[in-house]
């Protein structure tokens, strides 16, 4: 269901300034925290006399002088202007210059006053030991993002500091859509304990839609409250979502839902206790959860293949990764430390063999398709390498890594190319959480966020020979559940992004 | 006598109907499974 939006009342109010076109680039109008949830963004309104030959362009000054930040607004070839920028630091002021040529004029400088970071964001203590900022895949505009299981998300620059955040708090859930704007799964009150909302908004913090989903599914095995969307949520090729979903029953996090982008109803369910054997969740008694229902799956990624219209999941509890057709269900490929035998029979022709040294996963998180080629896929996945229920026994809780394999399906095998993590040893393991994400130039960013037991997040971005060039540490706060359940490097202006104040 | 096979035919074919569906419909209780139309109905909010 689509609430109601709380944004529209300062966007057409924002949209009067901007048709009022009183505002020129010696006065120009200027607003921080715009749509008033995302404090480190600012709408800065005006009008040329001339169409600027190419898109203006201004800089925010970092602490360090070396940090300058170019921010590309959204005025290309257009005479009414308003520029969004975002990524400004707080409590400090920062100016804001336009080079030149393009408006034929000395570089105009702005000064714009953030308020204060909230308690909840200064007391993360951000830590960086490396940053070699000519080996990290960092280009113009990009941060990295920490979406932590409570409280705000936040994104912080090479330096450490908090360069943007929102004032919504967000759980588990944040997508970058192809429309450049972001979703977030979202608290529906200031007050609410539960996270069952989505919230499409962009980094001004304008809010395009947001979806409300039922207080009445079942809480999961970690959570004291319900989250609706337990986990993850991919964009389908019709822009619907497809999102992990608990179905109100017995068992909680085994199934995926279909949620129309512009009705907000839900349009297709798959239940993967259909998928797989009902042995698997019949008698399940791994996990423990607090509301009683059986979490004997956990659903934590997705990935939808573009290509074939596979699915891609992983299944924390089942300590088991695999793929089907989104539309005839059928099952592509599964891989689990599960024997082959104690598989019913319909199902053993789906199974990968691991070639020898590739390591079977064990509570594994965040799973993505890096490339397809033929029969051969390419994937990466977090393993926190805690045999749950078919992990490896031997090896568990000595460490967790990003890992890397190459899947043949001709001849259904499984090879393990590239792991980072092992080295790290015991001080890096985490039992629940995690992310790996492939960066533009090969190098891996690996967020160990459940790390000292929930004490700690440590980010670390390795290059393809497992050499560090990032590794910053939040402190985290077990009580307010403040560690960082994911971490991407995000490019805060896509180019799939436009920004228009009047619409 | 062949409307009596038949009628005794037709009776049996409608037991075992019924019995593979009400077993069907008695493992699919004990599994505690939902239908797509009930967990849509879960999903979304009232």
């Amino acid at each position: 269901m689509i609430t109601k939006n709380p944004t529209t009342k300062l966007t057409k109010q924002l949209a009067k300034i901007v048709k009022q076109k009183t505002y020129s680039l010696d006065h120009p109008h200027t607003k921080v925290n715009p749509y008033r949830t995302s404090p480190l963004t600012a709408l800065v309104i005006f009008r040329l006399i001339r169409r600027p030959r190419s898109a203006i362009r201004w800089w925010t000054r970092a602490p360090r002088p070396q940090s300058l930040i170019p921010l590309t607004a959204a005025t290309k070839g257009c005479t009414r202007s308003r520029s969004s920028v975002c990524m400004l630091t707080t409590p400090t002021r920062l100016r804001l210059k336009s080079p030149t040529a393009m408006v034929r004029r000395p570089p105009k400088t702005l000064t714009l006053q953030t308020g204060k970071l909230p308690k909840t964001l200064s007391q993360a203590d951000i830590k960086v030991t490396k940053s070699d900022q000519s080996k990290m895949a960092i280009g113009q505009n990009t941060l990295t993002l920490i979406n932590r299981t409570a409280q705000e998300p936040y994104a912080i620059d090479t330096d450490g500091q908090i360069r943007w955040y929102s004032t919504k708090w967000s759980q588990h859930t944040f997508v970058q859509l192809s429309n450049g704007h972001l979703l977030m799964q979202n608290r529906t009150s200031k007050t609410a304990k539960s996270y069952n909302a989505l919230t499409e908004t962009d980094y001004l913090g304008r809010i395009c839609r947001q979806y409300k989903l039922s207080g009445k599914l079942g809480k999961g095995s970690e959570e004291s409250t319900i989250t609706a969307v337990h986990h993850d949520v991919v964009e389908l090729p019709n822009h619907n979502l497809l999102v992990t979903i608990s179905d109100g029953g017995k068992y909680v996090e085994d199934v995926l839902a279909e949620v129309d982008r512009t009705s907000g109803k839900v349009v297709k369910v798959i239940d993967l206790k259909r998928l797989l054997p009902a042995t698997m969740y019949r008698n399940y008694h791994q996990t423990s959860s607090r509301s009683g229902k059986v979490d004997w799956l956990h659903v934590n990624a997705l990935w939808y293949d573009q290509k074939t219209g596979n699915v891609l999941l992983s299944a924390r509890n089942q300590d088991l990764i695999m793929s089907f057709n989104y539309q005839t269900e059928k099952i592509n490929w599964i891989y689990s430390g599960k024997k082959a035998a104690s598989w019913p029979k319909k199902w053993r022709k789906y199974l990968l063999t691991p070639t020898k040294g590739t390591t079977i996963t064990g509570g594994q998180h965040g799973l993505t398709l890096l490339s397809e080629h033929g029969q051969q896929l390419k994937i990466l996945l977090y393993n926190n390498n805690i045999n749950v229920t078919n992990g490896n026994a031997k090896t568990s809780g000595k460490y967790s890594e990003a890992v890397a394999y190459t899947i043949d399906l001709s001849k259904m095998t499984i090879k393990q190319t590239w792991s980072y993590g092992k080295t790290l040893g015991t001080a890096n393991f985490t039992r629940v959480i995690g992310y790996a994400q492939r960066l533009s130039n090969g190098n891996t960013l690996i967020d160990f966020g459940y790390k000292q037991n929930e004490q700690e997040s440590n980010i670390i971005e390795v290059d393809a020979e497992g050499n560090q060039v990032f590794n910053v540490t939040l402190k985290a706060s077990a009580t307010n559940r403040t560690y960082a359940y994911r971490a991407y490097r995000l490019n805060f202006y896509p180019s799939n992004y436009q920004f228009d104040a009047t619409k | 006598m062949k409307i009596k096979r038949r009628w005794l035919v037709s009776l049996v074919a409608i037991i075992l109907l019924l019995g593979s569906g009400g077993l069907w419909w008695w493992q699919r209780g004990s599994l505690h499974l939902l239908s797509n139309q009930q967990i849509i109905k879960n999903i979304n909010p009232t």
